[in-house]
């Protein structure tokens, strides 16, 4: 996901586009269409995402979903922490967190909660605990999920684990890879955060069935949908993740 | 009509003719990869389990693949082994050539990465001897890594062929199967 307000890179950004479009434009031909078999239909169906969300206790422990940060350049650890916290956080609770919505703790699957320290700072086995890591750099060219592009933030999931309730397979970690100038755009992190519980890209530009401009976070005007200017995660999207959990 | 005129002709139903073969291919032809969360293979064109074995440094692969048919036996033991659709316990296979790109840390791919055509291996076991494993995994008996990753969204990847890292002292161990292998085949190690 691209940041649209930020015009100095207008260039490169077209530039960029246009390797991403090539790029899935090449997935589309070549690989059987597998983006337009993303749905953000809010089936749950071939949407990746988190094992944890489907679990949950009624205190902070493992099930909860927990992330850290790791700069590698273009910021500093305090302030990527803090504007990922500003995103997620800003209304003092995740904005994910389905536990701020009427059904209450029965459903407070998600329960998104931040690590300190940066995620190589932790031991192997600690880390393996962290369900999702933010990785910041000034240019994600070197990042195969972003199409090698610089502006670009994008997703990656890995360790594939069999889900609770056996019906499909979900996965342990994520990966958010944040250009360092989104650091300032809530929309684009918690856009990318919408990709880590499950959500996928929607309206007419957005690559994926889903041409509708529905009121989401991730129908957003990038992907042809002027008006969805959101920075929080909308009921639909509330609504979208709970959907995923219940599968 | 003139040479310029034709070679536009010629040059327009030529692009339509490769445009219409792509799009036939695309749409028509079985057998494409595609993600498939709802498999334990990960990939719509696998039809069953299997494992392949790498090595780096000085390991005697054939003692390597003993003893990682032996862990892939063990694991073969997890409840979710047969709900998983895994049948009999796979040979272990060669062929699926890694690199070290440094510090295997979490996330370090060490296969072709994002890729349209994933292979046929599900989980791919790289086993190191002593120095390299010094080297790569530090103080670490084995690591999980991603191997291959398919595109599923405009900038969103998966991991669908799982490697893990191991040091070849520690391959014949319980912790292996137990803590490591498990998970590659996507397992839940707590479920044991």
């Amino acid at each position: 996901m691209k940041d649209p307000t930020t015009a100095r890179r207008a260039g490169r950004r077209r530039l960029g586009a246009l390797a991403a479009g090539l790029l899935a434009a090449a997935a589309l031909t070549v690989a059987g269409h597998p983006v337009a078999q993303a749905h953000h239909a809010h089936s749950g169906g071939s949407q990746p995402h988190l094992n944890d969300m489907h679990t949950w206790t009624p205190y902070e422990g493992i099930e909860d979903e927990h992330f850290c940060v790791q700069v590698f350049s273009g910021s500093t650890h305090a302030a990527a922490l803090a504007a990922v916290k500003r995103a997620l956080y800003s209304t003092g609770r995740p904005s994910w967190d389905l536990a701020t919505t009427s059904d209450g703790a029965t459903n407070a699957r998600v329960d998104i909660r931040a690590k300190p320290s940066p995620c190589t700072s932790y031991p192997s086995a600690e880390r393996s605990k962290i369900d999702f890591e933010y990785h910041v750099r000034s240019s994600n060219a070197s990042i195969a999920a972003c199409a090698y592009s610089d502006d670009i933030s994008c997703v990656e999931f890995d360790r594939s684990i069999r889900s609770p309730s056996g019906s499909h397979y979900d996965f342990e970690w994520a990966y958010v890879y944040l250009d360092s100038d989104h650091l300032d755009s809530d929309q684009l992190i918690n856009h990318e955060t919408g990709h880590v519980l499950g959500l996928m890209d929607g309206g007419p530009r957005g690559g994926t069935w889903d041409t509708s401009c529905s009121v989401s976070l991730m129908h957003l005007p990038y992907y042809g949908c002027p008006n969805n200017n959101f920075s929080k995660p909308t009921d639909n999207d509330i609504r979208s993740v709970r959907t995923v959990i219940g599968r | 009509m003139g040479r310029p005129a034709v070679l536009a002709i010629g040059s327009g139903l030529a692009a339509v003719t490769v445009l219409a073969a792509v799009a036939m291919g695309a749409g028509a032809e079985p057998g494409h990869p595609e993600f498939d969360p709802d498999s334990s293979l990960l990939v719509s064109t696998r039809a069953e389990l299997r494992i392949c074995l790498d090595t780096h440094g000085q390991v005697d692969a054939d003692r390597a693949a003993t003893e990682l048919a032996a862990a892939t036996a063990e694991v073969g033991g997890h409840p979710d082994w047969g709900p998983s659709g895994y049948g009999a316990a796979p040979k272990v296979e060669r062929g699926c050539p890694t690199t070290l790109p440094g510090p295997l840390d979490r996330g370090t791919v060490v296969g072709p990465g994002v890729t349209a055509t994933p292979g046929p291996y599900r989980t791919v076991v790289v086993v190191l001897d002593g120095p390299t494993a010094d080297r790569y995994l530090a103080d670490a008996p084995a690591a999980l890594l991603p191997y291959e990753r398919m595109l599923v969204g405009e900038h969103v990847t998966a991991t669908v062929s799982q490697a893990v890292a191991v040091r070849a002292d520690f391959l014949g161990r319980p912790g292996f199967a137990a803590d490591y292998l498990t998970p590659a085949l996507g397992l839940d190690p707590a479920r044991r």
